[in-house]
């Protein structure tokens, strides 16, 4: 079995080559779908995979780019990405990212800094999975069908807040057609600063932070949330993938490998997005929330109790790669059936076109017939 | 036969043995020698390699009768 281990030129250490082709194959459906870089689930994988943290995070960041530059082209096609409002977040991301870097550096000299930011990050994760599940559990109170009024109205919570944002008419003031939104061009440039400085804060990629906040505090439909992150996303993974191979701690040969699986993935987690309703992408949203901050809480936990530090962390990294694993075959489900109904209705279309043709070939010649 | 074919089997396998040996010598060397080229080919790489894996992927996914050019927004 000696074949399936691959010695990498850089980092020097044997990895089991097919578990980096089916992390990244999960890595690129979960990321497809949701519009997220993944960073949360794919740099424990690759350290347990046997790569040193540093190599981890300058890997995955490497395939991230090139896993969401095929996610956003996909997208892309689709509508779901609008250009020109990750252009006005881009450059808020990266002033923001540099922010965040500086104050983990101005942190860290402080002392306590990953209790710190892990505590944050945790804080943050569980406002997100209530925002979230608070505005799904209203959305189905007001369409259950012995409902207070199902004819009437109820925004959601996205509404409220959007419309208060969007009505700071600041100049200027932009129209983002695919969003459907009109608002001051500052107010998505500091939405950017914000979700760049805490993800240069935590050390994430921030798509678990911006999907969010684009559907909640701008009002983008869930669809084009997904696809201008993974715009964002392409733009964050090639800044990273440049900073950390310039600091020799990128795995070119790991990160091909793993773009092999997360090609396929990538495409089907975008193609996926086609056959889902938006809420229902915000409910497996929240759970991967919900997830990733119960891992981050008992990593949290494992530092304050050293006696069952291991058995804790491990159990994170068990928690992170099992709920990685049930997403992906949710999603493989949804992508599956979808096709399915696709490719009938295709077949049903056909076949009524031909009877309908056939039916007007019997109409003429008879009427040929009785001329 | 068998011999034949493992013949052939060798004959494959080495040259390309040998060839992902010399590509991974010259690509450590890179690295001790010269960082910024080695960030710049790492870089141009993957957007390479992701482009044309995407391309490869659509192909296949356009056979298997997808539409892939379209899609309706259901919510705002």
């Amino acid at each position: 079995m000696d074949w399936l281990y691959a010695t990498m030129p850089v980092a020097g250490v044997r990895i089991f080559w097919p578990g980096l082709v089916i992390l990244g194959f999960g890595a690129g459906v979960i990321g497809g779908f949701f519009g997220i870089g993944g960073g949360w689930m794919v740099t424990p994988g690759l350290n347990i995979l046997g790569f040193p943290m540093a190599y981890a995070i300058g890997t995955d960041l490497t395939h991230m780019a090139g896993k969401s530059l095929i996610s956003t082209f996909r997208h892309g096609r689709f509508g779901n990405v609008d250009y020109r409002l990750g252009a006005a977040m881009v450059v808020g991301t990266a002033c923001g990212f540099e922010a965040g870097a500086q104050a983990v550096i101005w942190l860290e000299r402080l002392g306590r800094l990953e209790f710190w930011v892990r505590l944050a990050y945790l804080v943050l994760l569980a406002l997100i999975a209530w925002t979230m599940l608070r505005d799904l559990n209203r959305r189905w109170h007001w369409a259950a069908p012995n409902g207070p009024n199902r004819r009437e109205h109820r925004p959601a919570i996205s509404g409220v807040l959007a419309a208060r944002l969007c009505r700071l008419r600041i100049p200027p003031v932009v129209s983002f057609p695919r969003a459907g939104i009109r608002c001051s061009v500052w107010i998505p440039a500091g939405l950017g600063l914000l979700t760049g400085w805490l993800a240069g804060l935590l050390g994430i990629g921030g798509g678990l932070v911006r999907v969010p906040a684009l559907i909640y505090l701008l009002g983008c439909p869930t669809h084009v949330a997904v696809g201008t992150d993974l715009f964002e996303v392409a733009f964050s993974g090639l800044y990273g993938a440049a900073t950390y191979s310039y600091k020799g701690r990128t795995e070119l040969a790991a990160a091909l490998i793993m773009l092999a699986g997360a090609s396929v993935g990538a495409q089907i987690g975008a193609v996926a997005t086609k056959y889902v309703r938006g809420y229902r992408i915000r409910l497996l949203l929240a759970i991967a929330v919900m997830g990733c901050g119960v891992s981050v809480g008992l990593k949290l936990l494992a530092g304050l109790l050293p006696e069952a530090g291991s058995a804790l962390a491990r159990l994170a990294t068990v928690l992170i790669l099992g709920l990685v694993t049930l997403l992906t075959l949710e999603i493989l489900r949804q992508f599956l059936s979808g096709v399915g109904a696709e490719r009938a209705a295709r077949r049903a279309g056909a076949a009524m076109t031909r009877e309908a043709a056939d039916n007007s070939g019997r109409t003429h010649s008879s009427c040929e017939r009785m001329l | 036969m068998l011999a034949a074919s493992l013949r052939l089997a060798s004959g494959v396998v080495l040259p390309v043995a040998g060839l992902v040996e010399r590509w991974t010598a010259w690509w450590v060397a890179l690295y001790h020698r010269d960082r910024l080229a080695f960030t710049l080919l790492t870089v141009l790489t993957i957007v390479l390699v992701g482009s044309l894996l995407g391309i490869l992927t659509d192909s296949i996914m356009r056979r298997l009768g997808i539409d892939l050019n379209s899609r309706q927004i259901g919510e705002q």
